[in-house]
């Protein structure tokens, strides 16, 4: 193990703080430094759009007057509502020899972690064949599970999306611990009809942490789960861990 | 086969330069490897017309089911024309990248920097690895 993969477990935070890091992690990372590893949650509970959604898709008013936040990320994909997760983020090279010189070898190497860490806790997972193009412009992400995306038993469990730019990558996913993501619906400006289905294809298509395990997860369950991934992480890329605390 | 009428970056642009009215009008887009590795590209974002950028400033984002990758200029000068079907139709990237999928025009600053760019056989050595 010739490199070393920086880890931040970060707890808690807000949304912006949560994204203003990612977006640190990004601008501040340089193409052949070791990669760079924090994983949080949320409080309160934030909806995120993607990159290039336009936010008047959602009712912002709601989202606020729910103490909720709204945040824009700086990776592409659409509309999340961050609750009961655990979150990562990884910031490394691509092309490079660690993540590979593609997008689909960057999604697969890190994928290899993510099915490492859910193997640990027993549950058997796989990665989905891929999306279409008509359902990648809807505006709920976990609606559908795209190429790389993690299922199991036919449900999505954890939704990433990448950011690239100058040889670099910042790739951030959600791994569904309970089911308030579904809240999203609230928010959307939809017709009855359309919310219902909304609903109903978000209880059908998704499952979560405490599904799987048969329990609920406190705040502190996935704290201790964070530095499981975190060594899953880096046993996946072959790096030796190194534990930074907190951010900052 | 990787086109020689237009110069390329490692980053996987492409720069194609025309003469209009005595100018240098350089026509910028992505090549056929960058818009299969993205794959379906939902969303491109491009800049103002009239605005200027340096090379290498970033200008737009090109957003695939995937991924969002920066779109960098490979010249310096001022943008006068953005694809506007690529906005409407952002497969076009995917269905026609070095032809009806370019993404903006620009008027050339310093025309000297295509040289420091890639030519076809350069690029053809990148993508080979």
């Amino acid at each position: 193990m010739s490199g070393v993969l920086r880890i931040y477990l970060d707890g808690v935070c807000s949304g912006p703080v949560n994204m203003a890091r990612d977006r640190e992690l990004l601008r501040s990372h340089r193409a052949g430094e070791d990669p760079v590893l924090r994983i949080y949650q949320w409080d309160p509970p934030c909806v995120t759009l993607g990159y290039n959604q336009d936010p008047q898709s959602f009712a912002g008013d709601e989202v606020a007057a729910a103490g909720y936040d709204l945040v824009q990320r700086p990776t592409g994909g659409r509309a999340i509502l961050h609750a009961e997760e655990l979150t990562y983020a990884v910031v490394g090279t691509s092309p490079g020899p660690l993540f590979g010189d593609t997008l689909h070898e960057s999604y697969m190497t890190i994928n290899r972690a993510l099915l490492a860490f859910l193997s640990q806790l027993g549950i058997t997972a796989e990665v989905s064949a891929g999306e279409s193009r008509a359902e990648a412009r809807g505006l709920v992400c976990f609606h559908s599970a795209g190429r790389h995306e993690i299922r199991t038993a036919g449900r999505k469990l954890i939704g990433s999306a990448q950011r690239r730019q100058r040889g670099v990558f910042l790739q951030h996913g959600s791994i569904l611990a309970g089911g308030r993501h579904r809240e999203l619906v609230r928010f959307l400006d939809l017709d009855p009809t359309a919310r219902a289905k909304e609903e109903a294809d978000l209880a059908c298509g998704t499952t979560d942490l405490a599904a799987q395990l048969g329990r609920p997860l406190t705040a502190d369950d996935l704290a201790a789960m964070g530095e499981d991934l975190a060594r899953a992480f880096a046993a996946a890329l072959g790096l030796r861990p190194e534990f930074m605390g907190a951010w900052g | 086969m990787v086109p020689d009428d237009r110069k390329y970056t490692d980053e996987h642009e492409w720069v194609r330069v025309d003469e209009e009215d005595g100018e240098q009008i350089g026509t910028v887009g992505v090549t056929d490897f960058a818009a299969s590795e993205l794959g379906d590209v939902v969303f491109v974002e491009l800049p103002e017309v009239g605005s200027e950028f340096s090379q290498k400033d970033p200008v737009g984002t090109i957003e695939s089911v995937k991924a969002v990758a920066d779109l960098f200029l490979p010249v310096s000068g001022e943008v006068v024309e953005v694809n506007q079907a690529v906005v409407d139709r952002p497969e076009l990237v995917n269905t026609d990248p070095m032809d009806e999928g370019w993404l903006v025009k620009v008027k050339l600053a310093e025309p000297e920097e295509l040289d420091v760019l890639l030519d076809a056989a350069a690029y053809a050595q990148l993508l080979e690895g």
